[in-house]
């Protein structure tokens, strides 16, 4: 983990399951958690916020893998403007 | 771009005549194209078998066990290129496909697994036969749905097959409470939801790889799993001839291209050979086409192919650069990544490169100790092959009979080849070819285990009666749980620990279940009993008792580099 702070912006629709397969990826690239935070966003979704202190390398995987996720409409990197939909 | 052959296209329901859920679901995977389903019935999926019998066209298989049941449908799958499906009740049922399903999920194998579950007000509380499917498969599975509705079976059935058959395939659980099945459902279905497709390759990344390759002095191409999910051999075989570059396989890639084909230099990593590691060391480009580079393929990732620059090319982009660094990176599918690049590159020649690769691929004799032993493992791979008809279906189970299987089968038809790479799951190959088997009837099909795998899964020859599926099950017997015992020989200072096992008298067992069962005990009934074993209309036993402490050669230490295997020692 580095000193370096990561947001992760997810739009996960809000079905069993979903919350779980995200903190999977935060838990398999060990980003070093720091906040998690969702919040209903209506039309069946939520936003995730995510805080981690992950290498970039890692969080630039991480990105990769929640866009990856069925339930995962979009996910942005904020902090060095990664995005993936 | 669907990387495996599609199933029939699915088409959402459009009636409006009031169905059970049970019914709804066999009625999704009919219309799925599912013709084969493995499954056990039990307390939660009782609905489910009480309408099976009204769905005909679908043929289900009753199992031993349900982690024979996944292991059906893989190797259905991977046999088939269409999606298996296995069923199985909740609780214990669920948690019994889990070693399949993860087997699946490492191997990217498109399986849809539909579980029962307790009613949903009995959920949460602990309920008889109660298990959190979704928390028990979201670390190994592509995908898991729980359907809170009746009204959601069908487009969860067809948005599952989508799932596990799109992009890179995997397994997918759609678990259903018993009440959903037993409601009913009047209106039309809602349509499935909409998934994100797969874009083509970047034109950039290809035009970067291209003028890569077409500089490179000694390419290597790496061939993975997902040449063969993507039914790419001809796309790879075209790009190898075109720039005159070998072509060395993971475990799972063997057969993307015909062993006995001029660039064709083998398996590389921990039990490849000693020439394809080498070319790998001494490539300066390499080119790896839908595989991960996992670590029995690279060895110590720092040493990996220490002078070349890697193009990464796969379908799923999480795995550009997760294990290697990588100078281009290709988001696509295997068969327009290969066709792509070929149409970039002018032709090249490489004579000397080229001639590598066919030293590499001439089969090594037999040392001098095997010629004065009954039974050298690696002669009754030879003598399998020799038997078996050329397309015949080949299924590894795990351990030491794996990678001689590996080495010496030398296949040259395309995607023979089953076996638990990923995972590495004993117990795998007799229940995986009686999937293979039932999706290619008339195909020949040889599971070859050890004696410890074998015991794993052998009431699946049950299965295998019932459905008179005529898999031919070599069982490679040395009394111990070999690869095991080798690592213990070779790296823990000689200890052998808990590794000789015993076997049943395994003539007698097949005679139970009333299938053939012969014993080889010396070189000369080999050949003999094979042959009977594969005239024999039924399926079949054979318990050869091969050498006990023979090695797998050449192996890579844990932990070393590639460029530092082990060859076999005089001896």
């Amino acid at each position: 983990m580095s000193d370096a702070q990561h947001t992760f912006e997810l739009t996960v629709d809000a079905v069993p399951g979903a919350i779980e397969r995200v903190l999977s990826v935060v838990r398999r690239r060990r980003l070093g958690l720091r906040s998690f935070r969702a919040d209903e966003a209506g039309e069946g979704q939520w936003t995730v916020s995510i805080k981690a202190g992950a290498v970039p390398t890692e969080a630039a995987l991480a990105l990769s893998q929640f866009a990856s996720l069925i339930n995962v409409r979009h996910a942005r990197l904020r902090d060095d403007d990664h995005a993936a939909s | 771009m669907a990387t495996v052959a599609p199933n029939a296209p699915v088409t959402p329901a459009t009636d409006v005549i009031a169905h059970r859920g049970a019914d709804l679901l066999w009625r999704a995977l009919e219309r799925a194209g599912a013709d084969v389903v493995f499954g056990y019935p039990g307390g939660a999926c009782l609905p489910l078998y009480d309408a099976l019998p009204d769905h005909p066209r679908i043929h289900h298989v009753l199992v031993r066990h349900e982690q024979g049941a996944a292991h059906m449908a893989d190797g259905y799958a991977r046999a088939t290129g269409r999606a298996g499906v296995c069923v199985a009740t909740s609780g214990p049922g669920a948690t019994n496909l889990v070693t399949g399903l993860a087997c699946a999920y490492m191997d990217s194998v498109p399986v849809v697994a539909i579980t029962g579950q307790v009613s949903t007000p009995l959920m949460g509380r602990d309920a008889f036969q109660e298990t959190d499917v979704l928390g028990l498969v979201g670390g190994i599975t592509k995908h898991a749905f729980l359907v809170e509705r009746t009204e959601d079976i069908e487009p969860t059935i067809h948005a599952a097959f989508a799932v596990a058959r799109s992009g890179r395939p995997g397994p997918v659980v759609v678990d259903i409470p018993k009440d959903v099945q037993l409601g009913t459902w009047a209106a039309r279905s809602a349509p499935p939801p909409e998934l994100a497709g797969v874009t083509g390759a970047d034109p950039r990344e290809l035009d970067r790889a291209a003028t890569l390759l077409a500089g490179a002095a000694r390419p290597v191409i790496v061939a993975g799993h997902g040449v063969r999910l993507a039914r790419a051999h001809a796309e790879l075989r075209a790009l190898a001839e075109r720039i005159d570059a070998p072509v060395v396989t993971t475990l799972l890639g063997i057969s993307a291209l015909p062993e006995d084909h001029p660039l064709a230099a083998g398996m590389l990593g921990m039990h490849g050979s000693a020439n394809a590691n080498r070319m790998v060391n001494e490539a300066d480009v390499i080119l790896g086409v839908g595989l991960r580079f996992d670590d029995r393929v690279t060895g110590k990732i720092a040493a990996f192919a220490p002078n070349a620059k890697i193009v990464h090319a796969d379908i799923d982009p999480t795995q550009i650069g997760k294990n290697v660094p990588t100078a281009v990176g290709i988001v696509g599918d295997a068969g327009a990544v290969l066709f792509a690049l070929s149409t970039r590159l002018d032709r090249a020649s490489r004579p000397e490169w080229r001639d590598r690769a066919s030293a590499g691929r001439s089969r090594p004799r037999l040392a001098a100790y095997e010629e004065r032993i009954e039974l050298p493992p690696r002669l009754v791979i030879r003598a399998i092959r020799e038997t078996a008809a050329d397309d015949a279906y080949f299924v590894a189970d795990v351990g030491q009979h794996q990678m001689w299987a590996a080495q010496h089968l030398r296949l040259i038809t395309p995607d023979r080849f089953l076996t638990s790479g990923g995972l590495g799951a004993m117990g795998y190959a007799l229940p995986a070819a009686i999937g293979a088997q039932l999706g290619r009837p008339t195909s020949e099909v040889w599971a070859i285990a050890g004696d410890g795998g074998a015991q794993m899964t052998i009431q699946e020859l049950g299965t295998a009666v019932q459905e008179a599926a005529p898999v031919k099950l070599v069982i490679m017997n040395n009394g111990y749980l070999g690869m095991v015992r080798q690592w213990q020989q070779l790296f823990h200072d000689g200890r052998i620990s808990q590794t000789p096992i015993t076997s049943p008298d395994y003539v007698k067992l097949a005679s139970a279940y009333d299938v053939l069962g012969i014993c080889v005990e010396r070189r000369a009934e080999l050949g003999p009993s094979l042959a009977r074993a594969r005239a024999h209309r039924g399926p079949v036993v054979l318990d050869i008792r091969i050498e006990r402490e023979a090695n797998v050669w050449p192996i890579v230490p844990p932990g070393g580099a590639n460029a530092d295997l082990i060859e076999e020692p005089a001896s």
